[in-house]
């Protein structure tokens, strides 16, 4: 009797303890979409490289780069690193064709703007970019798209302009004019232009740079049977350590009232902008992220994202390396990307007052005056990631 | 799979050996059946970085399950619930509902319950309460490609993460219903108050509050 219950027991610990088998704890690496090819059109935020650098903190660790957004999502697609496909020698862009990510730094929807090259006919066109890839793009590739951020800022910069040049208001309506019929500029302005008229008019200028991207889209990418586009909205602006000090100088020189007055007609043209493109966008199978909107929750909660400063940029103001419209560091400054390093702002050296903790820099924001960290890089890539998922692409 | 027919056959094996009085003191039951387990999830939020309100939820699932029971009195009885390990899926919830399944994870809750039966050990129907401690033990916690996507992960650096094992009260209701002198049918409803840390490996962690309800139902012997 006794020997049958220590049987039992036995048998019953004996299948209790082999379920027990030592299972750690692990991952699925597999991608839920795998892309063929994961191909990249846009500006600095989504640049891998095409001036030898991307437009963020530098990685001290040459074998582990700091990710910027597009490059986090194309890895969970299967593409485990992407580079520049236009690398520009200091004189001109030399495609490197197995390279599939066209974004350039300084990237426009409407490069007739940017006043270093007045173009569209070159890769500083985010369509020029489309344009460039075309041959290549096939129904199975992934796509992402960014824009519209540096055309906001030419029209600020112009807008800004009228007031402190002569030849400003002409500048600017001849920005206008890039894009906008003379006589739509005209039923806008009127014979008498005045700040609201002016404004209002930037925002048809807005709207139809967001109609242009939508187009270009429509036209260079989803005309090619491609399914799986990401377009990612213009950011907020405003809240970068660049706009910041920009409207620092226009309190100082002219009142609160007056850059109250600014901030609020930029953030109309981008509301006009990104309002623009989603309509157009609407009824096609893009996923349009809505970075500005992504941005609005950071800046309203940075803690919740590990966020302690959004508003300083990280790297460190070195001579030759500072933009000349605000005095902050920036990335397009050579100087500064030699010195944004991050073994040395993790140096004890390279640790701001007020600071503690080598890993510092990880809880900026801003690298320069208007690029991500690292950090709030892979936050907006987590953000496009969750939609996708949402999405059933991840 | 082997383990599983063994155990099943055990009660079967013996029910030729055996004489004794139906759940008297001394008596040993064994029994086997099927559980499911349902998890009452309150979900903390995933702390920073992350969007706000982001949770989990934990699906039921169910095993093959059994156990023993030994009639310390003709009243009081040890129970000791077995089965093979649990796998539950874990979905994103609150900020991140819509995503699926972000992970799975094995769960072998090891319980010890000290029962009171009521009635008298002859008859057939005894309804019982118990009380008792369980050892929730989580194991084999897999990811999803999607985990690592939504945590800013990366094939090459996936995102993992770890539910820490730990002890929980546990309050059982349930019935056995005597067949003939030897075999019973018994189903009970245990509710555990377990509340637990799932890590990231991120560092990021959330609280929650799992409080699984268990339903047994098994056909078991007494010898």
């Amino acid at each position: 009797m006794k020997r049958w219950k220590w049987a039992a027991v036995a048998v019953g610990t004996a299948a209790f303890l082999a379920g027990c088998g030592g299972a750690s704890d692990g991952a699925s690496t597999t991608p839920k979409t795998t892309a063929a090819a994961f191909k990249v059109f846009g500006d600095s935020i989504a640049d891998s490289g095409t001036f030898g650098y991307k437009f963020t903190i530098q990685s001290a660790d040459a074998a582990n780069p700091f990710l910027i957004f597009p490059e986090i999502v194309a890895a969970n697609m299967g593409v485990s690193s992407l580079c520049a496909f236009f690398n520009f020698n200091g004189t001109t862009f030399v495609p490197k064709t197995t390279c599939t990510n066209y974004a350039v730094g300084g990237g426009r929807v409407n490069n007739l703007t940017n006043a270093g090259a007045p173009s569209n006919a070159t890769p500083f066109s985010i369509p020029f970019q489309m344009d460039a890839a075309a041959a290549g793009l096939t129904a199975t590739d992934v796509v992402l798209v960014d824009g519209g951020g540096n055309d906001l800022a030419d029209l600020t910069g112009a807008f800004l302009g009228i007031s402190q040049s002569p030849t400003g208001l002409n500048t600017y309506l001849a920005l206008l004019g890039t894009l906008l019929p003379q006589a739509t500029i005209g039923s806008i302005i009127g014979t008498a232009p005045s700040q609201a008229t002016l404004a209002a008019a930037g925002g048809a200028y807005a709207q139809a740079v967001g109609k242009s991207l939508a187009a270009a889209v429509k036209t260079k990418i989803l005309a090619k049977g491609i399914t799986k586009v990401i377009v990612v909205n213009a950011p907020d602006i405003v809240s970068t350590p660049r706009f910041l000090a920009v409207l620092a100088g226009v309190t100082a020189s002219q009142g609160s009232a007056a850059a109250a007055g600014v901030k609020s007609t930029v953030n109309a043209w981008t509301k006009a902008f990104n309002d623009a493109l989603a309509a157009d966008l609407s009824g096609t199978n893009v996923q349009l992220f809505d970075l500005n909107g992504e941005g609005a929750k950071i800046t309203a909660n940075p803690a919740q994202f590990a966020l302690t400063n959004i508003t300083t940029p990280a790297c460190p103001k070195v001579t030759g390396g500072l933009d000349s419209l605000t005095g902050q560091a920036s990335l397009s400054a050579p100087a500064t990307v030699a010195a944004c390093n991050s073994a040395s702002m993790s140096a004890a050296s390279g640790i701001p007052v007020g600071e503690t903790g080598a890993d510092w820099w990880t809880r900026y924001a801003y690298s320069d005056n208007f690029h991500p960290t690292p950090a709030l890089h892979k936050l907006i890539a987590q953000a496009i990631n969750l939609q996708l998922a949402k999405a059933g692409w991840l | 799979m082997k383990n599983t027919v063994k155990f099943i056959l055990v009660p079967i094996a013996l029910a030729c050996a055996s004489l004794a009085h139906a759940q008297s003191a001394g008596t040993l039951m064994v029994r086997v059946g099927a559980t499911t387990i349902k998890p009452n999830v309150d979900s903390g939020d995933l702390t920073a970085p992350s969007l706000a309100g982001t949770r989990a939820s934990i699906d039921s699932a169910s095993q093959v399950s059994g156990g023993i029971t030994y009639m310390y009195t003709k009243n009081v009885s040890i129970d000791v619930p077995l089965a093979l390990p649990f796998t539950h899926d874990i979905s994103g919830d609150g900020a991140i509902l819509g995503v699926g399944k972000i992970a799975d994870v094995k769960a072998l809750p090891a319980t010890m319950l000290v029962q009171w039966r009521f009635m008298e050990p002859r008859d057939a129907f005894r309804p019982y309460v118990g009380v008792g401690l369980t050892y929730a033990a989580f194991f084999g916690a897999r990811g999803t490609s999607t985990l690592t996507a939504i945590t800013g992960g990366t094939p090459s650096k996936p995102t993992t993460l770890s539910i820490g094992s730990k002890f929980a009260p546990t309050g059982q209701v349930g019935a056995s219903v005597a067949l003939n002198q030897n075999w019973y049918v018994d189903a009970n409803y245990t509710y555990t108050l377990l509340t637990v840390t799932n890590t990231l490996s991120t560092g990021q962690t959330v609280e929650s509050k799992i409080n699984p309800g268990s339903l047994s139902v098994a056909v078991g012997y007494m010898f």
